[in-house]
């Protein structure tokens, strides 16, 4: 039951996400036309001579809100559907798999070679990934959950190094618009031909979207369970029954219980729920301002604004990417912390 | 309804920014005044800002989430 109120909690948000992002019809594929035009633009605005009579060639002009909105909304690479749901290869699903499977690709072998002369000098491979493992299991497993950290290590490294991971791929542009940017600047290719829709995209933007997998609620919000399962799961487990009582922290008189108790309950569901819209929401925040400075050259079509709006984007982009890593370690640490709280509560 | 939506996204995002900065810049003084005060916990006290600053910020986002929400509802 509890499981489905916070599944209730992020489906607030989702079906924002959702709404807000209509996926393109099975049935009618080419109803991303209205988005690739839009995308069109700014593309097409990176002549600024040529700028005025491409946006006088297709009929709306640039405009703030779709071109953020397309480059920030999922769209199904592949169309998948079993027993009627649309499960789709949407995406932010092939920059999950790109996390996973480079995450593989970087962990295990640094594992291996460690775990083979664990006193040997480190190389700077391995030294790198020691650093980043050391810094979770002792500043923040341990800090926090002192003698009952171990247990808990392998959930918090792999919170840490998949949000990491993710948030560091959603910075590296598409290849796709690359490959486009390309052909127009070559004129090989017409100006709108690589944009119809998702679907005639060239390979290279199905294998790399350039999408943060973790500026999703559907993401967030499974990282944020995960963690709400474990609070609950070793609230039952280091206090039993007591856990319920034991919400309402020691020393408040009878009298408040009837009022503590319900907030401190609810309180139980905004953690996890606040966990998830502070990486959703800074993910999100860091890149549509990237977008928007950059769109400030297509809205103004001046040379005067384009070296101001890239300074501006590009030092947005190096806080983004201490953002990257701060936004990991915040998960990782709140989760860290929120088991410590319901551990030690005798 | 949608002036009166679009000025309250605003009101939104904006009051939320005054907020998000005189939480900040709270941090950010009591921080450095920290450190001059006693140099050698200087990490300590960094970590411990970067934390506070990060979650206050997280709180600003929040309203920021909303004020999207609300400015959806003009498009509708």
């Amino acid at each position: 039951m509890k499981l489905l109120n916070a599944i209730l909690f992020s489906t607030l948000l989702f079906t924002y996400a959702v709404s807000a992002n209509p996926v393109p019809n099975a049935a009618a594929p080419q109803a991303g036309s209205g988005a690739a035009a839009v995308h069109a633009a700014p593309a097409a605005g990176g002549d600024a001579h040529a700028a005025p009579a491409e946006s006088a060639a297709h009929s709306d002009a640039f405009s703030f809100a779709e071109t953020i909105a397309h480059h920030l909304s999922d769209a199904p690479l592949w169309k998948l559907e079993l027993a009627g749901y649309d499960i789709s290869i949407t995406k932010r699903v092939v920059m999950l798999f790109l996390a996973a499977f480079l995450l593989v690709l970087i962990l295990v072998p640094a594992a291996r070679r460690i775990a083979k002369n664990p006193y040997a000098k480190p190389t700077r491979f391995t030294g790198f990934i020691e650093v980043l493992v050391n810094f979770i299991r002792n500043d923040v497993a341990h800090a926090s959950l002192g003698h009952h950290a171990h247990p808990y290590e392998p959930y918090l490294l792999t919170l840490f190094f998949f949000i990491l991971i993710s948030n560091l791929l959603g910075l590296i542009p598409s290849l796709g618009e690359l490959y486009v940017f390309a052909g127009q600047a070559t004129g090989l290719m017409h100006a709108h031909a690589g944009h119809a829709d998702s679907f005639s995209l060239p390979i290279a933007e199905k294998l790399w979207p350039g999408i943060t997998a973790t500026g999703d609620i559907a993401v967030t919000a499974t990282l944020a369970i995960f963690t709400f399962l474990v609070i609950l799961i070793s609230g039952f487990a280091y206090q039993g029954a007591m856990f319920i009582r034991n919400i309402v922290p020691g020393g408040i008189p009878l009298l408040l219980w009837p009022i503590m108790w319900p907030i401190e309950f609810i309180g139980l569901f905004t953690k996890p729920f606040a966990l998830a819209i502070r990486l959703l929401a800074n993910m999100t925040a860091g890149h549509m301002i990237i977008l928007v400075l950059l769109g400030f050259i297509f809205q103004f079509q001046s040379y005067f604004i384009a070296p101001v709006s890239i300074a501006g984007a590009m030092a947005i982009y190096l806080l983004e990417l201490f953002v990257a890593f701060l936004q990991a370690y915040i998960f990782t640490f709140l989760t860290a912390l929120f088991i410590s709280q319901v551990q030690h509560r005798h | 309804m949608g002036p009166i939506i679009a000025i309250g996204a605003g009101l939104a995002a904006g009051l939320a920014v005054v907020g998000a900065a005189l939480g900040i810049g709270r941090i950010g003084g009591a921080a450095t005044e920290g450190i001059s005060r006693q140099p050698e916990a200087a990490n300590k006290i960094q970590t411990a800002m970067i934390i506070a600053a990060a979650l206050i910020e997280g709180a600003a986002l929040f309203a920021l989430v909303i004020a999207f929400l609300m400015l959806d509802k003009i498009k509708v």
